[in-house]
């Protein structure tokens, strides 16, 4: 196995002659290079597209989270596969942010496993997050999930959920927002427009990062 | 100019700035998907809010957003909390990666670590072992990359010129869309990774 190591982790130009297929090698290195820069240009460009869009909303949305946190109410995260992790980071940011800024109540609902594993076993994986805000959720918390689709079952389960307990419900969706944008009495949705779900992640990522700043702002 | 205007102009430069790492990009996947291609498999490893991330490349990998991607062996060393407070309480929290790697990781294996300052000592040990081991070591950093940069342990470095850690997650996030996707082009071309073109 050695002798096949050094030469594809980019010792080639030590062993040119190695590469029997070097020529492809190039064209496709080559592709991979153009590809990196037009993502980047993707995303500073659709960013400004969320700004245009959403630039005086996310601050209103901000000084209603700020105003929930000064009476007292505490912040929920909840979404699936990478958008679980953004519901841990964005709780994680809110309840450890670092340096000056205050600390304030937020808890992620997609990390305790005893929990999820329970209400999916025993009840089924639409009411995962419902059924903890029923349980957590007060008057003036606030719900936030997230999802690139807008379409996924246990975030609309969670939304009804926290709107009959008189939440705010902070959504934030992508593409077209499905079924999150058709939800009644949502009190804020963000939805980033784009068809590639990555894309969609990583304009989310400096939606919540705005909303977390501002917030602290606010308050 | 009103906040939230401020908020994003923050992002642009740095965001843009990605595009000049696309030769370390590209290096990084053709190596990546070397391993891959021999039956290696990935660890990341991340504290806070780079923990996350950390979990998002795994389950990028693991259970692809595109339809007919296959799916790729990838573990994040930050979602076993018995395993992380074990290894923390024991052996202090500077070794829970590390002693992951040790005895999980095999040499012909990927540590990718994300460090938004490049100054966490964990993920610095966790970088340090991988490679002692023989492993293909990445990090993701951010600001003038920190220890992490300076001690040479990764093999392969995308450094985010920002000192706001949220501007660099972001533009990590991109960083490891890209690496997965382009990872996945590499895997199609088996001329470029078959060890049976080189002869």
């Amino acid at each position: 196995m050695s002798e096949y190591r050094a030469p594809l982790e980019g010792m080639r130009e030590l062993y040119p002659f190695l590469y029997s297929g070097a020529a492809d090698l190039e064209s496709v290195m080559a592709d991979v290079r153009r590809s990196t820069a037009e993502k980047a240009e993707e995303i500073v460009a659709l960013r400004r597209r969320v700004l245009a869009l959403d630039g005086p909303r996310l601050e209103v949305c901000a000084a209603r989270m700020a105003e929930a946190f000064r009476a007292g109410g505490r912040l929920f995260t909840f979404g699936n596969g990478g958008s679980s992790t953004d519901a841990q980071d964005v709780a994680a940011l809110f309840l450890n942010p670092g340096g000056d800024a205050r600390p304030l109540p937020a808890l992620a609902l997609t990390t305790d496993v005893a929990v999820l594993t329970a209400l999916s076993n025993d009840v089924g994986f639409d009411v995962v997050f419902a059924r903890q805000l029923a349980a957590f959720g007060r008057a003036g918390d606030i719900a936030l999930g997230l999802s690139t689709s807008g379409d996924s079952a246990n975030l609309l389960r969670a939304f009804e959920e926290a709107m009959r307990r008189g939440m705010l419900t902070v959504g934030l969706a992508g593409h077209t927002g499905g079924r999150m944008a058709e939800l009644d009495g949502l009190d804020h949705l963000f939805t980033v427009p784009s068809s590639s779900v990555h894309r969609v992640q990583e304009a989310q990522t400096t939606v919540y990062h705005a909303l977390w700043e501002l917030t602290q702002h606010a308050l | 100019m009103p906040p939230t205007e401020r908020v994003f102009a923050r992002r642009e430069a740095p965001g843009r700035a990605l595009a000049a790492h696309a030769e370390v990009i590209a290096e990084t996947c053709h190596a990546m998907a070397g391993r891959f291609h021999r039956g290696g498999r990935l660890f990341t490893f991340g504290n806070g809010g780079a923990a996350t991330d950390a979990q998002h490349i795994a389950v990028e990998f693991v259970h692809p957003v595109i339809v007919g991607k296959r799916a790729l062996p990838a573990l994040s060393l930050t979602g076993d909390v018995a395993t992380l407070t074990g290894v923390g309480a024991a052996a202090g929290f500077a070794e829970v990666f590390a002693h992951q790697l040790r005895h999980f990781a095999a040499p012909e294996d990927i540590a990718l670590g994300v460090s938004p300052d490049g100054r966490c000592a964990d993920v610095l040990a966790g970088l340090r072992a991988a490679r002692d081991m023989g492993l293909l070591t990445v990090a993701l950093l951010g600001g003038d990359g920190g220890d992490i940069a300076a001690s040479g342990v990764a093999g392969h470095r995308i450094v985010v010129p920002s000192d706001d850690p949220r501007v660099v997650k972001e533009v990590h996030v991109t960083a490891y869309h890209v690496l997965w996707e382009l990872v996945h082009v590499l895997l199609e071309q088996p001329g470029v990774l078959d060890p049976g073109v080189i002869a």
